[in-house]
């Protein structure tokens, strides 16, 4: 029974161990890597590809984490020159943070995020620091590079606060900003609106006055159209009535020279009547006369030639 | 006496024909000369734009590229650029397989996407907002492995591929 026991006690403890160790194998390159040169260089070489002063400063803050896990590991290797050398480093990656955060203000970003994760992984790792800060194994020079991580992550916790601040004020400032922005659009929308009824009113004015002079246009060719007709039955007229002038002379003249003529024929016939008469009222006159003319070897009635 | 005077033209015309035949082949062998001089002047101009003989690597002139920085210590990592393009020649003594080697790779350079992975070839690029990509080509020869790393900013990444297989070329590792 005790033997039994022994052995799952005993296959427990290594199975544990395996997973440990597994776990512990993936997370960082070791310091005492064939790699680990290349590694870093791979590390600067990202870090001198970067832009955004804001990213820049995460980078620097991923490296900074990285360099104090290799602390640890190297103090357990008893390597003091590489502890020493990798706090240094440390120190060195907090200081670039600190001067993309500058710099990003300089040039205006908002990097109130960036501030805010920064500190928040530097409150993380203070513990860390301090626990460094109590081991006797830690050599001297690495503890005043430690000291001096401690001092920055104070200037950090600063700098947090002050992000804090700013991630608060930022819903009041967002608030205001996107109600500063509705007001504008507001205004816009109603420039606008204005805009619109202007240009409509202009464009109504614009076709009345159209429709007026076209209304006066149309009244003057109407009035020019009434004139002409007048004017041409004007003429008409005068025409027709000289015409029946000519008409009535005409007729006045032929009724004359019918007058004239049926007067002609009056006097005529009378004349006529009056040498019949005349010719009934003397009839031995007349034989005589026609015995004479007889006589004298001319015509009988040369008298009536 | 007229037979005499047609000997001498004779041989003065065997004697010029001669000199002739002998100054073509001066020319022949001068030109063959020439020509292995300038085959030698190639190589000549290809010249070194770095050179270490104990870890046995030389890398020839290529437009542009300059030297960076070498670090030495257990490994030995040697960095050239040009422009946004910079290559990281790595030996390390042959302790480690390729599938090692590219794990170790890919764990430090952080939180990565694979692009490519061949077995002696790994492409990744970095979870970033200006992503970063690497591309390592691995050699294996006797004690040593040879390892290339070319990183460029992905956005440059494609115009970049010529300059790379030109640079890989010129990188002669052990």
């Amino acid at each position: 029974m005790k033997k039994i026991i022994t052995g799952i006690i005993f296959s427990t403890v290594l199975i544990a161990g395996t997973v440990s160790a597994e776990e512990d194998k993936q997370d960082y390159v070791s310091v005492e890597s064939d790699l680990y040169e290349t590694v870093r260089l791979i590390e600067d070489t990202e870090y001198e590809y970067t832009n955004e002063s804001g990213e820049k400063a995460l980078i620097q803050d991923e490296y900074a984490e990285k360099r104090l896990v290799e602390v640890d590991e190297s103090l357990e290797n008893g390597d003091e020159e590489t502890t020493e050398k990798l706090v240094d480093d440390y120190n060195e990656h907090i200081e670039e943070v600190e001067r993309n955060l500058e710099e990003a203000k300089e040039t205006g970003d908002d990097i109130s995020e960036v501030e805010t994760t920064i500190s928040e992984k530097t409150e993380k790792r203070s513990e860390n620091l301090l626990a460094l800060l109590e081991r006797e194994d830690l050599p001297e020079q690495a503890k005043a590079g430690v000291s001096k991580a401690i001092e920055n992550k104070a200037n950090a916790m600063e700098r947090r606060l002050e992000a804090r601040e700013r991630a608060e004020e930022r819903p009041n400032r967002e608030k205001e900003r996107a109600e500063e922005r509705s007001n504008r659009e507001r205004e816009r929308a109603e420039e606008r609106s204005n805009r619109e009824e202007e240009r409509a009113e202009e464009r109504s004015n614009r076709e009345e006055e159209r429709a007026e002079e076209r209304s006066n246009r149309e009244r003057e060719r109407a009035e020019e159209r009434s004139n002409r007709e007048r004017q041409r039955a004007e003429e008409r007229s005068n025409r027709e009535r000289e015409r029946a002038e000519e008409r009535s002379n005409r007729e006045r003249e032929r009724a004359e020279e019918r007058s004239n003529r049926e007067r002609q024929r009056a006097e005529e016939s009378n004349e006529v009547r009056e040498q019949e008469e005349v010719e009934q009222i003397e009839p031995g006159n007349r034989s005589e006369g026609r015995g004479n003319q007889e006589k004298n070897g001319a015509p009988q009635n040369a008298g009536r030639q | 006496m007229r037979f005499k005077s047609l000997l001498m033209v004779l041989l003065i015309l065997t004697f010029v024909g001669l000199y002739g035949c002998s100054q073509d082949d001066v020319t022949k062998s001068e030109h063959a000369e020439n020509e292995t001089k300038s085959s030698e002047q190639e190589l000549a101009t290809q010249e070194i734009l770095y050179e270490n003989t104990e870890w046995d690597i030389k890398v020839y002139e290529t437009s542009d590229w300059m030297l960076d920085k070498e670090v030495t210590g257990e490994s030995f990592n040697v960095t050239f650029e040009k422009d946004l393009l910079k290559a990281i020649v790595t030996i390390i003594p042959n302790e480690k397989s390729f599938d090692e080697i590219k794990q170790e790779l890919q764990v430090g350079a952080g939180n990565v996407s694979i692009e490519e992975e061949k077995e002696d070839f790994l492409a990744f690029k970095n979870e970033r907002k200006e992503t970063i990509r690497t591309d390592i080509y691995l050699k294996q020869e006797g004690d040593y492995t040879g390892i290339i790393s070319f990183m460029t900013p992905e956005s440059d990444w494609e115009i970049n591929q010529e300059k790379i297989e030109t640079f890989k070329g010129n990188i002669d590792l052990f």
